[in-house]
């Protein structure tokens, strides 16, 4: 299981360590106008999409980390924006929380094991429930999903190019509402995304993947696929025997689009 | 007035503004516009709302998550970034359903050298339009002779109108627009002796029977056109009479929405009707040879075919019919053509219910813009023009503005955000003096015996020339149709011809120094020629050639004082030449109208309401007009309300306002004279330029929900007069005793 948290494209994911601290903030999804007696609120992001996110993040990073950060916020790797997964969202779910909660699947609320997921995908035909996750080769990875119905959960792992890589399936046992999950004890070294999809179910919800060995209690997602580094600090902190010289950094990663 | 939505705001709100430029969806960031009138008032007299007629804007447009060049300002890639005319509508869509925001075309595009932002202005086509060059000849009226009439050229010219443009071809035979009066642009007489008029909802004039005439000429083996606008109410038809007497009518059976096209009383075909019913219906059809057709909407049509009708149309009439037009075509694509430039929802006017008079003559425009002569209208009626949001342009006069029934109510503490009241801001004045002109009319009916120009010496050549002169006619004058043809008066002698009518030129022969007997240029061999050529409405040019004067003679311009016959009219002796005739001349001369009632320290208004009005309507307009200004009236400033998507310019609007317990403390009639509305992604905001038409005090006991009741009745009429006075006479009375 890796310990850092992740930013960079899909084809390369860079690792950043030690994260210390991680404040996120989600901007406002209601503009409030206010008359005297009355206030109005206008909704400011149409369905399908989430409120921009921003990542305040304190590390204690060695040069690698900090070369890693600066060749980002200077624009060496491209102008972005980039996928960012922190630490603890590969944990609980690295997908996006557009991904995890299918907010523009035509399925209305469900009732899965443990909880209500607001929406979900309708089968028999294939659902997609989510394309270009990113996965870290030589890692972990475990994807699942809660499915009613005699569904078969389908992993398609691609390598940077789009080219498929392995498919790894996993049926349903029986057709009550369960998780289904595919376990991958190390994702191929040339893969660098997965897709999701199910088919045969007759609803399915709350998609998840996770870059461990086992199946994680579901959270909603955590990941973003639009983020760019800004406001980078770094401080020089005290050259430690074992690692070299760390730093104190800060960096703030914004989400766009 | 008033986009037709069921807008009823929960406390939380879901909108979507879709900005499509030439057709195509585009990602915007922000986008702001504004338009204003002053609701017909004089510039002078206004502080709320401003002159400019365009609603303009600016749109930031978005582009993707991160914008990594600045954009380019030559490549386009699949029509992006915009360019200056391509065409954008605005629309906003949420529970209420949709709403038309802005149609118009962009301007300005810039693109930022530094960051990746691209801007482009925004603005509707009013102004395009109304830039339309204009030459509108003086005029003798109609059967009607509203001076509207004029105004209604020039939105027709602008192409804004009810039908494109008449040209004057040569294969055009009928154009007529009988909205203020029934004379035809290209055609022959009309008779409305026993025609009836209509007002039409929409907001125009629709005529039954008025029967005009086509002009003359042969179909020479072309195809024929014919283009009517029928009213939005009652059953609109066309009919064209041909020379043979065959007879067509197409009617717009609006109770099943079917065309019917019946020949001589025979039905021959029926179809539906494709087009906009809330719009002037759309009666075309063409006959070519043994093909007929029949245009269902402005751009549909279907073909059948008849026995060959191969006479040419005579005479058009209708019921309750707002244009027509006839014209012959080579190819039946040259008439689709012209239908498809045609407006589905033409200008709409508000008349004035103060000036109804007839005029004698309407005064010309020379080498103008539509918009000089659409803005002189408009001073001289206090009316107001704007295009709308669906660019649809509208026409209205202040006092029918002020006089419509209430389009919604604006509960101020809950839908105001910010503004302020004031009293006193607007410019008061003590009396209001408009200048104009009366027109009174010399004619002579189809024949040229008006005297518009004569000498009043007579010049005199010892040699022989060529004269070249300038007549103008004085600013107060107006020619109507001049005899271009002069004859020398010598002809008098040998013909029948009537001294007193026409366009005469004349010289004596005389001895230089004795000057004692005068004699016809003939005797003695002098030739004299005229040409008089019209340079526009006001300017003749006189050429004026004398040869063969002998030697020792000279000529004199003028009519011998003692000939040797008496063939000719004494009146005539002596008179100097050339003089000039016209079929009518027309003398404009100044008059005032003043209103009073206003406060004694404060200035007078003065206004130019030039000829459009008689001097009795001009009063009427002066008095209604010092009512509204001899009072400090209220304004409300930059008032911020809740976005409300049926709000247009021209509403009228309760606002009322209540303390802490509920209770009414005062209510304003408003009449929405502009508004500025800026979206923040899908977040709107909208600001009003109002004026305030009334403001009550309810203590005298009757509480704005009752008039919000009353007003529900009320709003069913579609009643003119129905004033806020008499909502507020019906309103019960709150102290009975319940």
């Amino acid at each position: 299981m890796p310990t850092a948290a992740y930013i960079g494209t899909t084809a390369r994911l860079l690792p950043l360590e030690w994260v210390q601290d991680v404040r996120m903030t989600q901007g406002r999804r209601y503009a409030v106008q206010e008359a005297a007696s009355r206030s109005w609120a206008f909704v400011s992001h149409g369905a399908g999409r989430t409120p921009a996110r921003a990542w305040d993040v304190t590390l204690i990073g060695s040069v690698a980390t900090l070369s890693n950060l600066e060749a980002l916020a200077g624009g060496a790797w491209g102008d972005g924006p980039f996928h960012w997964i922190p630490e603890g969202a590969y944990i609980a779910n690295s997908l996006t929380p557009a991904q995890s909660l299918l907010t523009v699947a035509e399925g209305g609320p469900l009732e899965v094991v443990g909880g209500y997921a607001p929406r979900s995908a309708l089968g028999p035909t294939q659902s997609t429930l989510a394309l270009g996750a990113p996965v870290l080769p030589g890692q972990p990875a475990t994807i699942a999903c809660d499915a009613a119905g005699p569904a078969t959960l389908r992993a398609t792992f691609r390598n940077a190019a789009g080219g498929i890589v392995s498919t790894p399936t996993a049926p349903a046992t029986g057709t009550s509402m369960q998780r289904i999950s595919i376990h991958v004890p190390i994702t191929p070294a040339e893969a660098r995304t997965v897709d999701i999809a199910i088919d045969g179910h007759i609803a399915a919800a709350r998609p998840q993947v996770t870059w461990t060995r086992e199946i994680q209690p579901w959270g909603p997602g955590g990941g973003s696929s639009q983020a760019v580094v800004e406001d980078l600090d770094s401080t020089p902190r005290h050259r430690d025997g074992a690692h070299g010289l760390l730093y104190d950094i800060t960096a703030r990663i914004q989400e766009v689009g | 007035m008033a986009q037709d939505l069921d807008f009823s705001p929960g406390p939380v709100q879901n909108i979507t503004l879709n900005v499509y430029v030439n057709g195509v969806l585009r990602p915007h960031y922000k986008v702001s516009w504004g338009g204003d009138t002053t609701g017909g008032l004089p510039d002078q007299a206004v502080s709320a709302g401003t002159g400019m007629r365009s609603r303009t804007g600016i749109v930031h447009w978005a582009g993707p998550a991160v914008e990594t060049t600045s954009p380019h300002p030559i490549r386009r890639i699949n029509g992006w970034p915009p360019r200056e005319g391509d065409s954008i509508v605005i629309e906003a869509v949420g529970a209420f359903g949709t709403s038309r925001r802005f149609t118009g075309r962009l301007g300005r595009v810039s693109g930022s050298f530094t960051d990746g932002t691209l801007t482009s202005k925004i603005t509707d086509r009013i102004a395009d339009h109304l830039s339309t060059p204009i030459t509108i000849d003086p005029m003798l009226t109609g059967a009607r002779g509203q001076s509207y009439r004029i105004a209604w050229e020039a939105i027709e010219r602008a192409g804004l109108g009810l039908l494109t443009e008449a040209e004057g071809d040569g294969d055009t035979i009928l154009h007529t627009t009988p909205q203020g009066d029934t004379w035809s642009t290209i055609g022959g007489d009309a008779d409305a002796s026993s025609a009836s008029r209509h007002d039409d909802p929409f907001g125009i004039e629709t005529w039954t029977n008025l029967r005009s005439d086509c002009l003359g000429i042969g179909r020479g083996g072309r195809g024929v056109m014919f283009i009517g606008r029928g009213g939005t109410v009652g059953v609109p038809s066309m009919s064209v009479r041909m020379d043979d007497g065959i007879e067509f009518t197409l009617t717009h059976n609006r109770p099943n929405n079917m065309l019917q096209l019946r020949q001589d009383g025979v039905l021959i075909r029926e179809e539906s009707y494709q087009g906009d019913t809330e719009a002037p219906v759309i009666l075309a059809f063409a006959l070519s040879g043994t093909l007929v057709r029949l245009w269902v909407s402005r751009t549909e049509k279907v073909d059948f075919f008849i026995d060959a009708v191969l006479s040419w149309p005579e005479e058009v009439w209708g019921d309750r019919l707002a244009a027509a037009h006839v014209r012959y075509v080579a190819s039946l694509t040259e008439g689709a053509e012209m239908l498809e430039r045609t407006l589905e929802y033409p200008a709409s006017m508000l008349r004035t219910t103060l000036a109804t008079e007839r005029l004698p003559a309407t005064r010309g425009f020379e080498n103008t813009t539509a918009r000089q002569v659409v803005e002189s209208w408009a001073e001289s009626t206090l009316s107001s023009f704007w295009m709308d949001e669906h660019g649809r342009t509208h026409l209205a006069a202040r006092d029918r503005l002020k006089s419509r029934p209430t389009d919604r109510f604006v509960r101020m503490d809950e839908r105001v955000f910010s503004g302020s009241w004031s009293i006193g801001d607007d410019g008061v004045y003590s009396s209001v003096v408009a200048k104009g002109e009366r027109g009174i009319v010399r004619s002579s009916g189809s024949r040229y015996r008006i005297t518009i120009h004569e000498e009043t010496q007579a010049r005199g050549f010892e040699e022989d020339a060529t004269e070249e002169r300038f007549v103008e006619a004085a600013p107060e004058i107006d020619w109507g149709p001049i005899d271009l043809t002069s004859y020398p008066a010598e002809r008098w002698w040998d013909t029948d011809d009537n001294p007193l009518e026409g366009t005469w030129h004349g010289v004596v022969v005389t001895q230089r120094d004795q000057g004692i007997d005068e004699y016809w240029p003939s005797i003695y061999g002098v030739t004299h020629s005229l040409l008089i050529e019209r340079l526009g409405q006001r300017t003749l040019k006189l050429t004026e050639t004398i040869g063969g004067i002998p030697a020792g003679e000279a000529v004199y311009c003028r009519i011998p004082p003692d000939p040797e016959t008496t063939a000719i009219d004494r009146a005539f002796l002596g008179r100097a030449t050339p003089f000039i005739r016209a079929q009518w001349l027309s003398e404009w001369i100044d008059y005032t109208a003043r209103a009073g009632g206003g406060p004694s320290y404060a200035p007078t208004l003065k206004i130019d309401i030039g000829w459009w009005n008689t001097p009795a309507d001009a009063q009427k307009i002066a008095d209604a007009l010092a009512d509204e200004v001899a009072t400090p009236a209220a304004t409300f400033s930059d008032t911020a309300t809740l976005w409300d998507p049926r709000r247009q310019i021209g509403d009228v609007e309760n606002w009322w306002a209540v303390d802490d317990e509920g209770d009414d403390t005062w209510m304003a009639q408003v009449l929405i004279v502009g508004y500025s509305e800026k979206w923040d992604g899908d977040v709107p905001s909208q600001s009003v330029s109002t004026r305030v038409i009334h403001m009550v005090d309810p203590s005298s006991g009757q509480a704005y929900t009752d008039m919000e009741a009353a007003y529900a009745d009320y709003n069913e009429l579609n009643d003119y007069s129905a004033t806020y006075g008499d909502v507020y006479d019906a309103l019960p009375d709150r102290y009975t005793g319940a």
